[in-house]
């Protein structure tokens, strides 16, 4: 680890360089966030049309009841995922190159919930009617039906909001508190109020620890958990090519995939935008891929055995999706599926291409559209091959879906990057921590952090 | 009262002549008639529905219970009886009517729509008349007095067509233009099968027999779709589901392009087009040669089977297969249908083939005699294309400066080598009754909305009645949709012109009155006529209240005697003319659902999927694979379909049930006015007809165009149902191994079922 | 809605054959024998169910919304070839012609996947839709393996030209945007005739022939046999004991002359529709 430059970075710079970030962006933060506004726009105005005219202006159809916003759903779900592997997962493993990243990591996590919340609403016919599936007192004298995957799905994504937000902000609480310190103007008060008066007390921090670390906990089993439940959606069907036992880790896998290749993105983006190449360095690069490469093998595994349990269960149902899926129209998204999230991810083998920053930015986008597309051919394909031929058609999503689909990442995007402008995306507390550990205490950090906490409680206590 | 009081200036003989009842020495007396108008009286304005008041309320409605009435289906000839189910003055749907022989409480598609025609919004509310060219809406008043000033005069060049017509609808025409001294009368409808009608008269002496397809243990049709749009389709359905039960009958279908009936049978032979004759006499003679055969055989029967094989393209496996079934299960029935018939030589191919009834015996089996109808005029009158040509020729000649049309469409029908328009366009004055601005009709001077079959009172006939002496009723079911005085009875406006020519018709104020008196009168010739029922009652208003309820009655009919049935000689073509560039045969298939194009503007109709094809709301041309194949097509791809008439444009479908050397077009779209969703939708097959007409009957030959097919433009790629322009409801032909619908061989079928 | 009661429910849900004492379980017979593909039954089910027709333009995104919709296949299902007719470039067997509906099926697989309980198992046996529930989800769509379930995925009923709106049945809703429809079996029917007896003091009894579903009366064959089958002696129990074809079962053994089987059976969704085996004379 001694090959980190970080450790040369004095606190004071620290501060300096993450607050700088909230105040004077690169011009193409600007142009970037534009864009992002503009493809919001054209999703609101499509939304309107489909809001008005009938969800058929989608194209979706009988017996494409459902096709791309549930994929997408799916998929930014699925997003979500890594910010909760960087910060809980990575925390409680105790892997320190986390820190620069991991805050915007848990900052894309509540966006992409918050994506793919809106995603129901918009899929949903009547949705002005979409509290039903709360089990609330209602005048209807009846209760949501609580067999439905869909139903707990509303459980498990306003849960894994509600504490992906509380992890996002508790672990923040610091670093507002820094920003409190140097801010003027509105922001002073933001971050006032939102600091909670923090003094950076040592029992406010061992507090903080305590929660956050409890945080973490609760967060990686709601995360699988929540994952498993969007699964089954599709395996608690009986669609052939949905009604497949190993979707919950499969998905859980995919969504980590495709989450640790978003990381690569925005680490890169954020590198750029906010020039942060001091904190996020091709070190740390050098690690996430690493990681990424080995969820890669795993949802590799995991894909390779869901065919090969649909090949070997003699299924004629399952059979003639699988083949089709293959050879019929979707072949092409199939196989570009495969070609991005089976074949691209081992260019990580190299540590050329590991570390360097662009590579991993068009290897990173790769996966990504590889995992959306195979969101997509979890949805569709089956569909156009179900049980029933008569119906058998293929569908493809039509423009408002598509404007739809690129709109969220616009929305995404847009309020990522606000966060970014609004809140330190690096977390200057545990980078300074780890700057801290590396230049004093080498590799004993953490049993002499357990020192250091025991002396300041005593001195705090001393002084009370 | 509904009558008036000075019928008794009247002679008895002038007065049942005018309700079309004199024949046969029937011994009428003349009955009052009391004012038994149960329709309903609830008030109800378009968009405007009052709740009926409970002030006041008919004692049989209610406000949320439906009231049935009986009536009869008027949307082909086969005149269904039905139960209209009425709410809150509303029909909402109509039923088939348990009772009736005719269709015993079934109904089929065509039927079932007729609400939509009813409700249809592109309706005629308005008359309209031609000013400086074009057609203006115009009040009643003006209407009438054109209508008086046309019609109201005695003028033996005026021209009358009409749809298929029967009962008092007949009669009050007739009435009208004997009083009009003209005898210019001509009935056409598209798809009744006139060449084999007039066969069936020649050969048995009827022109619709009474058939029994359960008793036939063996079906061959040649191309009759007699669960399509053969004759009475209901009723054929029925019985063919008898005929289905155990014992269980075998149906074989020899036809070029496949019809529903075709899909249904046991087997189904793809003959070459016109060569249905040829095959039938080949049969005869295989028959007559055969050492099991014991009947009796008829005329010269040396045929050549190979030569018969080869142009007809049925293997001499199958035609013996043919005979040795033909054998051994009798009786059998064997029908002639519009594809065996519509050839310059239709009438010799359906005697040939009818003929083979004779030979096996089935005559007073299966095919069974009628008695002669006690009233003549009440008779149904299909018509046909000969009564077309005739009435274009008048009046391309200017033997008529008039012309009326009603429930006919012939601007539509006819092939464009007839020029019907410019021979149209000559008459002085055209006048069109018509619920619909179709191609006739906006071809006319004047035209006068009329009522829906469910707005008026009238009598029918059924094109094929199972029971002899059937009469059917039609009374209105609700009232006129656009309100009173904008749309008229047909017979209402007929009963004021007749009454200006004939004094005998100013008897009644209504056609409603006149329909209620024939029924009154007739009452002594019917079997079981309805007595009072309810305490107070008169009999004349139980009578009258029971047939209303029953929807039809059955006259007493003299008992028929036994078919003589009469074998001629027939004479085939040899050889097929040489077609030169027209290498395929075109068949204009009627189907159930658009029939010949009237139920066009009926969007549940346009939106059935044909049942073989499978397309919505277009035209398509059936083409072999192997033919498509070899033309480079696929279903989709556009092609200009050209006869020696004209050519059309029109999307390929691809389909296993046609004659390789066939391509059939449907009828029913291409219609260039009526309504929104009619006008502009497909090709009409009709149009491109060559001027070939059955030699003996003078009918037009439908199927005898030969047409050359030349792609005009590639499909492109599937989009969701969409081949090019097509529209499928499914792509799908195979059940891919499912077991959705599964068979199993008659060999295995329950011997027992259905018995009992 | 108390907890008590969502706990009640919860254990009756799982309870197989919950409804197995009621007096009352619609089923259908529908004999390919006879079935001719004539439609007209489609037509019925249009006429009396206020379903849209929707033009051609949505027919090709397939938004087309038939209750019943009659299958055309060419070929023979699997393991059928002995039936088959010699080679023959045309199908000289004809069509194979299957009316498709809802199977209201009696384990169906959209009941528990629907989040708002909108449709559900009715005492009656029914697969029942309630549209003022629905939300749209479309789950129920997708996990129907008969696909016959329809979404609303336009206003249709504000398309009805004036004055054909007059011809809606009032006895059952127009369907707005946004919720799921499908056969019924006529419920609208199938509720007045209870009513009826229940105004002369019967319940749970309907005598057979009293009611008739919309297809089953337009249908010119008589291949549609509908009926109760708790009544052993109604129509279309008998035509279910003729064919041996019984609940819980994921396959029918048959003798000689029965011909009964349900599609799909094989997924263990337990349909009340049974078929009959088509039939051709191969000696023909």
């Amino acid at each position: 680890m001694s090959d980190f430059k970080m450790k040369d970075i004095a606190w004071a710079k620290i501060n300096e360089d993450v607050l700088a970030s909230l105040e004077s962006p690169r011009k193409a933060f600007w142009i970037v966030l534009a864009v992002c506004f503009a493809l919001v726009l054209c999703g609101a105005a499509a939304e309107v049309y489909q809001y008005n005219e009938g969800l058929g202006v989608a194209l979706m159809n009988n017996p494409h009841y459902w096709q791309t916003y549930i994929s997408n759903f799916v998929f930014w779900i699925g997003m979500s995922h890594s910010g909760t592997l960087l910060s809980a997962i990575l925390l409680l493993t105790q892997a320190d190159w986390r820190k620069p990243i991991y805050r915007f990591a848990e900052a894309m996590t509540f966006f992409s919930i918050a994506t793919a919340a809106i995603f129901p609403v918009i899929h949903i016919g009547r949705v002005w009617d979409m509290y039903w599936v709360l089990p609330y007192p209602n005048q209807h004298a009846i209760w949501p039906n609580f067999r439905s995957p869909l139903l707990w799905d509303a459980f498990a994504i306003t849960t894994y909001a509600t504490s992906s937000a509380l992890f996002l902000y508790i672990g923040m609480i610091p670093d507002l508190a820094i920003c409190r310190d140097k801010a003027k103007g509105w922001r002073k008060k933001l971050y006032t109020a939102m600091s909670l008066g923090w003094m950076g007390r040592a029992t406010e921090w061992i507090a903080f620890q305590k929660t956050y670390v409890l945080m973490a906990c609760f967060l990686v089993p709601l995360a699988v958990s929540v994952h498993s439940i969007v699964a089954s959606d599709f395996a608690m069907s009986m669609m052939p090519g949905w009604h497949v036992t190993s979707f919950p880790p499969y998905f859980v896998a995919g969504a980590l995939y495709s989450g640790c290749a978003a990381i690569i993105t925005l680490f890169v983006l954020l590198r750029y935008l906010f020039k942060f190449e001091a904190y996020m360095t091709p070190e740390i690069m050098d690690k996430t891929a690493r990681l990424t490469f080995a969820i890669a093998m795993a949802w590799n595994f995991l894909n390779l055995s869901e065919y090969a349990s649909i090949w070997y269960s003699h299924d004629m149902f399952e059979h003639e999706m699988l083949i089709d899926k293959f050879t019929g129209p979707y072949a092409g998204i199939v196989w570009t599926m495969l070609f991005c999230a089976t074949i691209v991810p081992f260019a990580m083998a190299w540590k050329k291409v590991r570390v360097n920053m662009w590579a991993m930015f068009v290897i990173s986008l790769l996966i990504q559209l590889g995992m959306w597309l195979e969101r997509f051919q979890i949805v569709s394909p089956p569909l156009a091959s179900n049980h029933e031929p008569w119906t058998q058609a293929v569908v493809w999503p039509g423009l408002v879906q598509m404007t739809i689909t690129a709109a969220s990442f616009g929305w995404f995007t847009m309020l990522f990057l606000i966060f970014c402008k609004v809140f330190p995306s690096v977390s200057m507390y545990e980078v300074k921590e780890m700057v801290y550990h590396r230049n004093k205490h080498g590799k004993k950090k953490l049993q002499d952090m357990e020192k250091i906490k025991d002396d300041m409680i005593k001195t705090e206590e001393g002084l009370s | 009262m509904s009558q008036k009081n000075v019928k008794n200036e009247l002679s008895r003989r002038t007065f049942l002549k005018a309700m079309g009842l004199t024949s046969a020495g029937s011994a009428l007396a003349l009955t009052g008639c009391g004012d038994t108008d149960i329709i309903n009286q609830v008030d109800l304005e378009v968009r405007k529905e009052k709740v009926l008041p409970a002030v006041d309320p008919l004692d049989f409605i209610r406000p949320g219970r439906e009231v049935h009435y009986s009536s009869t289906c008027r949307q082909c000839p086969a005149n269904c009886n039905i139960h209209a189910k009425t709410r809150e003055g509303r029909v909402i749907k109509l039923e088939g009517n348990p009772t009736s022989s005719t269709n015993w409480g079934r109904m089929c598609a065509m039927g079932q729509a007729g609400l939509q025609g009813h409700y249809n919004p592109d309706r005629l509310t308005k008359p309209m008349v031609r000013k400086g060219g074009k057609l203006v809406e115009t009040t009643w008043a003006e209407a009438e007095t054109l209508l008086k000033k046309h019609l109201g005069k005695k003028n033996a060049k005026l021209a009358w067509l009409s749809g298929a017509t029967s009962g008092h609808q007949a009669v009050i025409t007739k009435a009208y233009l004997d009083a009009a001294g003209s005898q210019n009368h001509f009935v056409f409808d598209t798809v009744p099968p006139s060449v084999g009608l007039a066969a069936n008269e020649k050969m048995f002496g009827h022109a619709i027999p009474k058939y029994d397809f359960d008793k036939a243990k063996l079906i061959v049709s040649f191309g009759a779709d007699f669960l399509g749009t053969w004759l009475s389709p209901v009723q054929f359905g029925a019985q063919y589901g008898q005929f289905r039960n155990a014992p269980r009958g075998t149906l074989v279908q020899i036809e070029p392009k496949m019809t529903l009936t075709g899909s249904n049978a046991d087997r189904w032979i793809a003959i070459k087009p016109g060569t249905e004759g040829h095959l039938a006499l080949a049969l005869a003679s295989l028959i007559a040669k055969d050492s099991n055969f014991k009947g009796k055989k008829i005329g010269n029967l040396d045929v050549d089977i190979e030569a018969t094989s080869a142009a007809t393209g049925v293997s001499i496996e199958r035609m013996h297969k043919l005979r040795d079934m033909l054998i051994a299960q009798s009786p059998s029935l064997i029908l002639s249908g519009n594809s065996a018939e519509g050839f310059a030589h239709g009438s010799q191919a359906a005697n040939a083939i009818l003929m083979l009834n004779i030979m096996l015996g089935n005559v007073g089996e299966t095919i069974l005699p009628r008695s002669k109808p006690a009233f003549e005029d009440l008779q149904p009158q299909l018509g046909g294309w000969a009564e077309m040509k005739a009435f274009i020729d008048g009046l391309a000649d200017g033997s008529f400066d008039t012309a009326v049309v009603y429930g006919s469409n012939p601007l539509f029908q006819a092939p464009d080598f007839m020029k019907a328009d410019e021979a149209f366009a000559k008459a002085k004055m055209r006048i069109a009754f018509s619920m619909f601005p179709d191609e006739t009709t906006m071809a006319c001077d004047l035209v006068l909305p009329v009522h829906s079959y469910l707005e008026e009172w009238n009598t029918s006939v059924p094109a094929y009645a199972a029971d002899d002496g059937h009469l059917n009723i039609q009374q209105p079911v609700m009232n006129p949709v656009f309100g009173e005085g904008s749309t008229y009875s047909y017979g209402d406006i007929m009963l004021g012109l007749v009454s200006e020519l004939d004094a005998t018709f100013k008897n009644w104020d209504s056609y409603g009155a006149y329909i209620r008196d024939a029924l009154a009168t007739m009452k002594p010739t019917l079997v079981n006529p309805p007595k009072a029922t309810v305490a107070g009652q008169t009999d004349e208003e139980g009578f009258m209240q029971g047939v209303l309820a029953a929807g039809f009655v059955q006259t007493k009919e003299a008992k028929a005697s036994p078919i003589n049935a009469k074998a001629s000689s027939v004479s085939l073509p040899q050889g097929e003319a040489e077609g030169g560039k027209y290498a395929y045969h075109l068949v204009p298939s009627a189907r159930m659902g658009l029939y010949d194009g009237r139920f066009a503007n009926i969007p549940w109709l346009q939106e059935l999927p044909d049942q073989l094809a499978a397309v919505v709301w277009d035209s398509w041309v059936e083409i072999h694979p192997k033919t498509a194949e070899k033309l480079g097509l696929i279903t989709g791809d556009k092609v200009k379909v050209t006869s020696e008439a004209g050519s059309l444009e029109v999307s390929v479908f691809v389909f296993p049930g046609i004659h390789e050397e066939t391509i059939a077009i449907p009828l029913g779209q291409g219609h260039t006015e009526f309504g929104r969703y009619a006008k502009g939708v497909g090709v009409n097959p009709h149009k491109i007809l060559t001027p070939v007409f059955d030699e003996e009957t003078g009918e037009l030959a439908t199927h005898a165009t030969k047409v050359s097919i030349t792609k005009i433009a590639n499909r492109g790629d599937v989009d969701t149902r969409k081949h090019g322009d097509l529209v499928l409801e499914s792509i799908q032909t195979s059940q891919k191994g499912r077991e959705i619908v599964k068979s199993v061989s008659a060999d295995d079928f329950d011997h027992n079922e259905g018995e009992g | 809605m108390s907890l008590s009661r969502m706990l009640d429910n919860w254990s009756r849900l799982n309870q197989r054959d919950y409804y197995k004492d009621e007096p009352i379980m619609w089923g259908m017979s529908i004999d390919l024998n006879k079935c001719t593909g004539c439609a007209s039954c489609v037509t019925a089910c249009y006429a009396e169910n206020n379903i849209p027709a929707v033009g051609k333009e949505k027919c090709a995104t397939g938004h087309t919304m038939h209750w019943l919709r009659i299958e055309r296949y060419w070929d023979l299902p699997e393991g059928e070839a002995d039936l088959a007719v010699e080679e023959s470039e045309y199908p000289e067997r004809g069509a194979h012609f299957a009316p498709m509906m809802c199977q209201q099926c009696n384990h169906a697989p959209c009941e528990p996947v629907c989040p708002v309980a909108a449709t559900y198992h009715n005492p009656d046996g029914l697969n029942a839709q309630v549209y003022n529930r629905c939300i749209g989800s479309r789950y129920c769509g997708t996990n129907c393996p008969f696909k016959v379930r329809y979404f609303n995925f336009f206003d249709y009923s504000e398309d009805i030209p004036h004055p054909m709106e007059m011809l809606l049945n009032p006895d059952l809703t127009v369907r707005s945007k946004g919720v799921m429809e499908k056969c019924t079996f006529c419920v609208q029917r199938l509720r007045n005739a209870k009513g009826d007896q229940a105004d002369k003091g019967i319940r749970g009894h309907v005598e057979d022939g009293e009611v008739q579903t919309a297809c089953q009366q337009s249908c010119p064959t008589e291949a549609i046999v509908f009926g109760n089958l708790k009544d052993s002696e109604s129509k279309v129990s008998k035509a279910w004991e003729d064919h041996n074809v019984e609940l819980n079962r994921h396959e029918q053994f048959h003798e000689e002359g029965e011909r009964g089987y349900r599609v799909f059976e094989e997924l263990n969704v337990e349909p009340s529709v049974m078929y009959l085996d088509r039939v051709r004379d191969t000696n023909a």
